[in-house]
């Protein structure tokens, strides 16, 4: 208890020491790094906004183009150009229909019975 | 004078009184703590070690609710948007809703029936399949052009529903901290919002570029063949893909490039299927295999 006790009082000590010179710097330390970001931030993306589009274009000219484009970078990349492809209404029209798209039960119970298939659930990782 | 000596002064006590709060603060309270602990009986000693582990298991359940199924959806609807949009449906309506029933029979056998399964198919040779968070599997026209029975449709499309079940990708964005745990207001989650296309961005960046950890892969394998098997197919009709799979990787990489870079190796996730089979004693012959209703609902591709 003694060690806690010197380690209390010195900690005291310090803290009624008021505001040092290192604590400032850190604080302009990190005033400048939040500076830094800004300017990042207001910094254009590479390829800008519709960079991935073009890819897009040239990629769907054919099937072979495709391929080809795909396998020259091994797809590396692909999956920021599709992510910073603009979706129109007509895209989110044909997300909406296949959340809909749902076979009905009469279809599945015929679908299962033809290909003897299990009807009921089995709960997963049994 | 006077003024320059007080500010030298000042300067030389002011970094060894630093140097003693950083030590302190760093130190001090792990010096008490432990100092406490010591001083106590044994029993409380144990259970206290027991509260640090419920703490932790507390924590590992807490990062895998912050998301809940309404933002995953909201998610996934985003991640889907952007993937018709890029490959186009691939429109056969016919060959859809057979893709449909197939996906919707191993999807009655996942463990998690919170979100329903959606199932669509992408113009592309490029053989692969895909699920987006929120249950929005997509399915490629090249892979269905390179299968050869209804039981590896189940099976591939049954890893795919293993991933949404275990919630592979939305656990994968929050280890890597690509999404904004805090952010709840629902106007974030609104189509098409600056958030959620940063989210839907970052998702496919990492699934399509990077794909998930292998250990999630191997899990989704194993929970394929589970549901697969429950369902009634053979269950190593994914095994079967994945050798076809081999043969066209050879023959093309530009068709297998995809897959390949996003998953581990075909010949040891099938070696892993393979021992899982034998180990649950599954019986594959007998089991449903389909060829003939794959054949007539894909036109005999």
């Amino acid at each position: 208890m003694k060690a806690t006790m010197v380690l209390a009082c010195l900690l005291a000590a310090a803290i009624a020491g008021g505001p040092t010179p290192a604590r400032q710097t850190q604080q302009e330390q990190k005033q400048e790094k939040e500076k830094g970001k800004k300017k990042a931030e207001e910094k254009p993306a590479e390829g800008g906004l519709f960079g991935g589009v073009k890819a897009v274009t040239s990629m769907k000219k054919s099937e072979e183009t495709e391929l080809t484009a795909s396998a020259g970078a091994k797809g590396v990349g692909e999956g920021k150009a599709i992510g910073k492809v603009p979706v129109t209404q007509a895209d989110r029209d044909k997300v909406a229909r296949m959340a809909s798209a749902m076979p009905s039960p009469a279809e599945m119970k015929t679908f299962l019975e033809q290909g003897k298939l299990a009807t009921e659930r089995k709960g997963g990782r049994q | 004078m006077k003024p320059e000596g007080r500010t030298q002064k000042a300067e030389g006590s002011h970094l060894p009184r630093s140097v003693i709060i950083s030590v302190l603060l760093l130190f001090g309270p792990c010096l008490i703590a432990a100092e406490a602990v010591a001083q106590l009986p044994g029993g409380i000693r144990d259970r206290l070690g027991r509260v640090g582990d419920i703490a932790k298991k507390g924590k590992d359940t807490a990062d895998s609710t912050q998301i809940t199924t309404e933002q995953e959806v909201a998610i996934g609807r985003e991640v889907a948007a952007k993937m018709v949009a890029y490959f186009k449906v691939y429109e056969n309506p016919k060959l859809a809703a057979y893709v449909r029933r197939v996906g919707e029979t191993v999807a009655m056998q996942s463990e998690r029936q919170d979100v329903a399964c959606h199932f669509e198919l992408l113009d592309t040779p490029v053989v692969n399949a895909f699920a987006a968070p929120g249950g929005f599997v997509f399915v490629t026209r090249g892979l269905i052009e390179n299968i050869g029975s209804e039981a590896e449709l189940a099976g591939v499309l049954a890893h795919e529903v293993g991933h949404v079940a275990a919630r592979h990708v939305v656990r994968a964005l929050q280890r890597g901290k690509l999404i904004q745990t805090g952010v709840q207001e629902a106007r974030a989650y609104m189509p098409g919002s600056q958030y959620l296309d940063g989210v839907a961005g970052a998702v496919l960046e990492r699934m399509i570029d990077r794909g998930l950890d292998p250990g999630d892969e191997y899990d989704a394998d194993q929970r394929g063949v589970l549901y697969a098997y429950n369902a009634g197919y053979r269950p190593d009709g994914l095994g079967m893909f994945l050798e076809t799979f081999e043969k066209i990787r050879a023959q093309s990489e530009a068709k297998a490039s995809w897959l390949s870079r996003t998953h581990p190796p075909a010949p040891e996730r099938i070696q892993r299927m393979a021992e899982l089979i034998v180990k649950r004693a599954m019986d594959i012959e007998g089991r449903a295999l389909l060829q003939e209703r794959f054949k007539a609902a894909t036109g005999g591709k």
